[in-house]
């Protein structure tokens, strides 16, 4: 650890925790997965019981809302308006199986459920081969079966991460989803679960654990200082269980860079944050 | 001949009965060209050999006197399982000897047909009528067995429990059953035939021609022992239950259901296998059978996970005006070892079952289809890109194989069809200045491209298409297209 007593408080902390639960079981990295957006990690260190390293909780479900357009779109356009954050959502799977599968040798499947958050295959390659090779598509028929498909991949223990499309869950719905998670955590599998909903059900009340507002940016530049392209987004943390206070920070981030990841722009990282940016910081430290 | 007679078999069948009165020649494709893998005994007349080039063999032969067939060691091999089976009437230990052998282990069952020489012309009467080939020998060693059988020059022959030297004296050195190269030492140095072999010191046989030499030498004349891996029947495993009368009452029926189950996974355990697959048949008074039919994604005897998957089932069966006979079956079944049921730590390989129990839950209720893994396919165009393949069955284990193309990116969300749009173009060919689509009116901001991606040639008529990826003012990365045959412009994809 660092030489910080911050840190070093912290890291106590952890080893503290992990005594009193007897047993190796949660290990520190276990208890969440790292976004790998530096900003973003740190900002959601201190939540839920793991310390150190952030990221987002396992055994909980974490809604991506959008893409959002600025608000400004008809309600006869939203239907087949709706564009999921597919980047954001397969960054995220890509390194929920990672952190699943690190230390244990067998790696954990990823589910997507529902064929509107598919990503197209010939998307997969390269850093995002071994995601392919790990994931299965399920293909409800109805809601009733998709609630049922998503509780019972989250429930699993051999599954890292659940990506679904979470159109129209009701609250009551939305907490078995939660509890679900909870359970296969208990169970020793812990993956994560990514419900994708669309951006008018800002308003709609659920237990998520955190709520996420996807919106598009506008890549600055001449086009051919952005090959492949580089698409960007915001992304606001609307809602943070357990932490009022740390909602409503926003980062922006840029796909398309070599490896295929999604990170922080470069001309993003070295400016002084925006007022939320700061916010997010100020809190973590 | 084994596979000449199968090729025969299958010719004779798919002809209805008429005979091909031509030569057979079973060809094999190696790296250098193609091969006499097998030939029949017309062709050998005409001085057809094996490992011959087939344009040799072609000039032997008249032209319209030969077929030509491909030569299929797999389905030989699968074919004479079948036989092994087969003999089974003959001896309960029959193993197989490939490419073209079986082995039977006849001690004990002589009296049963009157006599070892009785056996053989049984078995070799039996082989007749099946329209195979074959030489039949009987002997105190499989390994004196094989020799005369092969090397005999008697169809069928009968070696007397205290004739197995004198019978291998005459015989050539390969009927020993030992490699080649050791046959070719043996002829280097004069020696011919095994009566020869057992005539040299035998303490100086090992360091001169290998260890495999004695041991088989003594195998054939009884002093080593010999086992064999016999072929195992496998036979469904099935319990069932008779109702005393038509059962009408649904838990009735369900509870014998439940026990049966339990009685065939303790059945499947005696036998330390699995099933792949489970079939609950009801026997109704007054309609036909029902079979209720679970499929699994690995071979399974946990009668919890089992009857999770059946009892939904169970539940919407109609049982008419009552179930006369409940019965379950195991088929077909795998080998599953004992394992310990707790243990501190959970592995990689409990989590594996723990995804085939999973994945059987969901194609139970979502169907074959709607579980599925996406397998790359090897093609340019981007809609075929990877084809969707079910995700329980042949090739389970989580990780298709995914080549590291370099290729250039693919927006994760590709319109299936592509979307027809308007473009407006500076040039004929160049990026689009203005999209007007159902996303409404955008201005280009920034565009990459053209990537030109052609039709596969052996699809006629399939145009090419020049891929450009472009943002709008609203800051949406799109994939579009423009095909060059027609002018026509199509949105096929975004980044999102």
């Amino acid at each position: 650890m660092e030489g910080s007593p911050e840190a070093v408080r912290r890291h106590l902390r952890e080893v503290i925790r992990r005594v009193e639960q007897g047993g190796s079981e949660v290990r520190l990295a276990d208890s969440c997965v790292p976004t790998g957006w530096n900003a973003v990690d740190s900002a959601l260190a201190n939540q839920g019981a793991g310390a150190g390293i952030g990221g987002l909780a396992r055994g909980a479900v974490h809604e991506w809302l959008g893409i959002g357009e600025h608000g400004t779109e008809a309600p006869s356009e939203r239907e087949r308006g709706w564009i999921l954050p597919m980047s954001l959502l397969m960054h995220l799977a890509a390194r929920a199986i990672r952190a699943a599968g690190e230390g244990e040798g067998g790696g954990r499947a990823a589910v997507w459920i529902g064929s509107r958050c598919w990503p197209s295959p010939s998307s997969f390659a390269g850093v995002y081969a071994e995601l392919l090779g790990r994931s299965i598509f399920l293909e409800p028929r109805d809601r009733a079966s998709r609630l049922w498909a998503i509780e019972l991949c989250l429930r699993s223990g051999a599954i890292g991460v659940v990506v679904a499309d979470g159109a129209r869950l009701g609250m009551a719905e939305s907490r078995r989803v939660q509890l679900a998670a909870e359970a296969g955590l208990a169970r020793g599998g812990g993956g994560i679960g990514l419900l994708a909903r669309p951006a008018w059900e800002c308003g709609a009340i659920s237990a998520a654990a955190t709520r996420w507002m996807v919106r598009r940016e506008i890549t600055p530049g001449s086009a051919s200082s952005h090959s492949p392209p580089r698409p960007r987004w915001s992304i606001e943390l609307s809602r943070c269980r357990g932490s009022a206070s740390r909602s409503g920070a926003r980062w922006v981030l840029e796909g398309g860079d070599e490896t295929g990841v999604v990170c922080v722009p470069a001309d993003v990282v070295d400016r002084p944050g925006s007022a939320a940016d700061g916010r997010g910081f100020a809190r973590s430290a | 001949m084994w596979s000449i007679d199968l090729v025969r078999r299958r010719m004779v069948a798919a002809s209805r009965g008429r005979r091909d009165r031509r030569a057979l020649v079973l060809v094999e494709t190696d790296g250098h060209g193609q091969r006499v893998a097998r030939c029949c005994a017309r062709a050998r007349k005409a001085g057809v050999t094996t490992g011959m080039t087939l344009a040799h063999a072609r000039a032997l032969m008249p032209i319209d006197g030969v077929r030509l067939e491909p030569f299929e060691p797999e389905r030989d091999d699968a074919a004479l399982r079948s036989l092994a089976r087969w003999a089974m009437r003959f001896s309960p230990v029959v193993a197989v000897d490939p490419p073209d052998g079986l082995l039977l282990d006849i001690t004990g069952c002589d009296r049963l047909f009157g006599g070892d020489r009785r056996l053989v012309a049984r078995v070799g009467e039996a082989l007749d009528r099946l329209g195979f080939a074959h030489r039949v020998a009987a002997g105190p060693t499989f390994g004196v067995a094989w020799a005369v059988a092969r090397f005999g020059g008697q169809a069928r022959a009968v070696v007397a429990d205290d004739g197995a030297t004198e019978a291998m004296r005459p015989l050539p050195i390969a009927s020993l059953r030992v490699a080649d190269e050791t046959v070719e030492a043996l002829d280097e140095v004069g020696v011919t035939r095994v009566g020869e072999v057992l005539a040299l010191p035998r303490s100086t046989l090992p360091s001169r021609f290998g260890a495999e030499l004695l041991l088989r030498i003594d195998q054939a004349l009884g002093s080593a022992i010999e086992t064999i891996e016999p072929v195992r029947p496998s036979l469904p495993v099935s319990v069932e239950r008779v109702f005393d009368g038509p059962a009408t009452q649904a838990e009735a029926i369900e509870l014998a259901a439940h026990e049966l189950l339990g009685e065939l996974c303790e059945k499947l355990a005696r036998r330390e296998s699995g099933a792949r697959r489970v079939t609950l048949e009801l026997d109704r008074s007054d309609l036909g059978p029902l079979a209720l039919t679970v499929t699994l994604s690995r071979a399974s005897r946990d009668a919890g996970h089992l009857w999770a998957l059946l009892r939904p089932r169970l539940e919407r069966a109609d049982h008419g005006f009552g179930v006369e006979r409940v019965m379950l079956q195991a088929w077909p079944i795998e080998r599953l070892a004992h394992e310990q049921i707790s243990r501190w730590h959970e592995g990689p390989r409990d989590q594996e079952a723990e995804l085939g129990r999973l994945l059987d839950t969901l194609v139970n209720r979502l169907g074959q289809r709607g579980v599925t893994r996406a397998s790359v396919v090897q093609t340019h165009v981007p809609e075929r890109a990877c084809r969707r393949v079910a995700a329980t069955g042949a090739g389970t284990s989580p990780g298709v194989r995914t080549d590291e193309v370099e290729a250039p990116p693919r927006p994760p969300l590709l319109l299936t069809p592509a979307e027809k749009i308007s473009v407006t173009a500076l040039t004929p060919d160049g990026p689009p200045r203005r999209i007007g689509w159902s996303g409404g009116q955008s201005e280009v901001t920034a565009s990459l491209g053209p990537e030109r991606i052609a039709g596969e040639w052996w699809r006629r008529g399939e145009p090419t298409r020049d891929y450009f990826a472009v943002q709008d003012d609203r800051g949406r990365w799109l994939w579009v297209y423009h095909e060059l045959e027609t002018g026509r412009w199509f949105l096929h994809g975004r980044w999102s």
